[in-house]
């Protein structure tokens, strides 16, 4: 089960807002490579992985991942604040909020809703790991591609913060599968599914 | 599963639960003395079992993991069949 902590893993104060980023950094809540979707790659593909270092890694970093996401609900918060309708219509922010006015629903920055059908939980130690380490470069590449797009050291600095997470959970999900590997058949790693034959 | 693990384990989940419902309705009546009262006897409750439980057992969150060793990630996890 879990608890909540009423704080952020890494503070959120933006001073002006900015619908125009908000639109694209909304893509990190509910996009193809959002936190939500990392938190529930992670935390579904738990059950059947049978090495106690790899359900550590998954439960803890599917953990932070929530954390991440409600970072991602508070950047596009607080980019959303106070805006007259000229400027929605200037940012085309027009179409989102004849949707949602300005509450935080979780979309891909271009407008489809939150799916799982962008992750996988594959059943096979291997296989989900692969799918890991892949999920978190794409989501450091859309971190970067979001720097790029903006100039508020505001929004850089916990954009910047969440880029670096991708990374470090990138090494943390190569060391887990080289648990996953020392436990195999080093002459073939896909002689069995050690997730399915017993 | 160990009978004192399961004792006090039932004292968590009970008090935990009790937690819960208190939480949820101090939410909405946060100025409910009573309910306040329970939710303080209750957390204290809590601890004092959950003190004994990581002790013994082992942690229930990273932050309790009070040993040299991590013992953190040892089996079982909550969704394992125990023998």
């Amino acid at each position: 089960m879990w608890t909540y902590e009423k704080k952020l893993q890494f503070p959120v104060q933006i001073k002006t807002p900015n619908p125009a980023m908000a639109k694209v950094i909304i893509t990190q809540l509910g996009g193809p490579d959002g936190e939500l979707a990392a938190s529930m790659r992670y935390l579904n593909q738990r059950y059947s992985m049978p090495y106690k270092e790899c359900k550590g890694i998954l439960t803890d970093v599917g953990t932070e991942e929530l954390a991440h996401a409600e970072m991602i609900g508070s950047i596009v918060h607080q980019l959303t604040r106070c805006l007259s309708m000229e400027e929605i219509k200037e940012a085309g922010f027009d179409a989102y909020f004849v949707d949602h006015t300005t509450g935080v629903y979780p979309q891909a920055a271009a407008g489809f809703p939150f799916t799982t059908a962008v992750l996988q939980s594959k059943g096979d130690a291997l296989t989900d790991l692969f799918e890991d380490l892949a999920a978190e470069q794409k989501a450091r590449t859309t971190y970067d591609n979001l720097l790029r797009l903006v100039d508020d050291p505001d929004v850089i600095a916990p954009l910047k913060f969440l880029r670096e997470r991708e990374v470090v959970h990138f090494q943390r999900f190569g060391d887990a599968l080289r648990v996953v590997q020392d436990n195999l058949d080093c002459r073939n790693f896909y002689a069995m599914n050690p997730e399915f034959d017993k | 599963m160990n009978r004192e693990k399961e004792k006090l384990m039932k004292v968590i989940r009970e008090s935990d639960f009790a937690i819960q419902e208190c939480a949820l309705y101090l939410d909405t009546h946060p100025r409910d003395s009573a309910a306040l009262r329970l939710y303080g006897d209750q957390q204290a409750l809590r601890k004092k079992a959950v003190d004994a439980y990581e002790q013994a057992f082992g942690p229930l969150t990273t932050a309790g993991n009070q040993f040299s060793s991590w013992r953190w990630i040892d089996d079982p996890w909550p969704w394992d069949l125990e023998d």
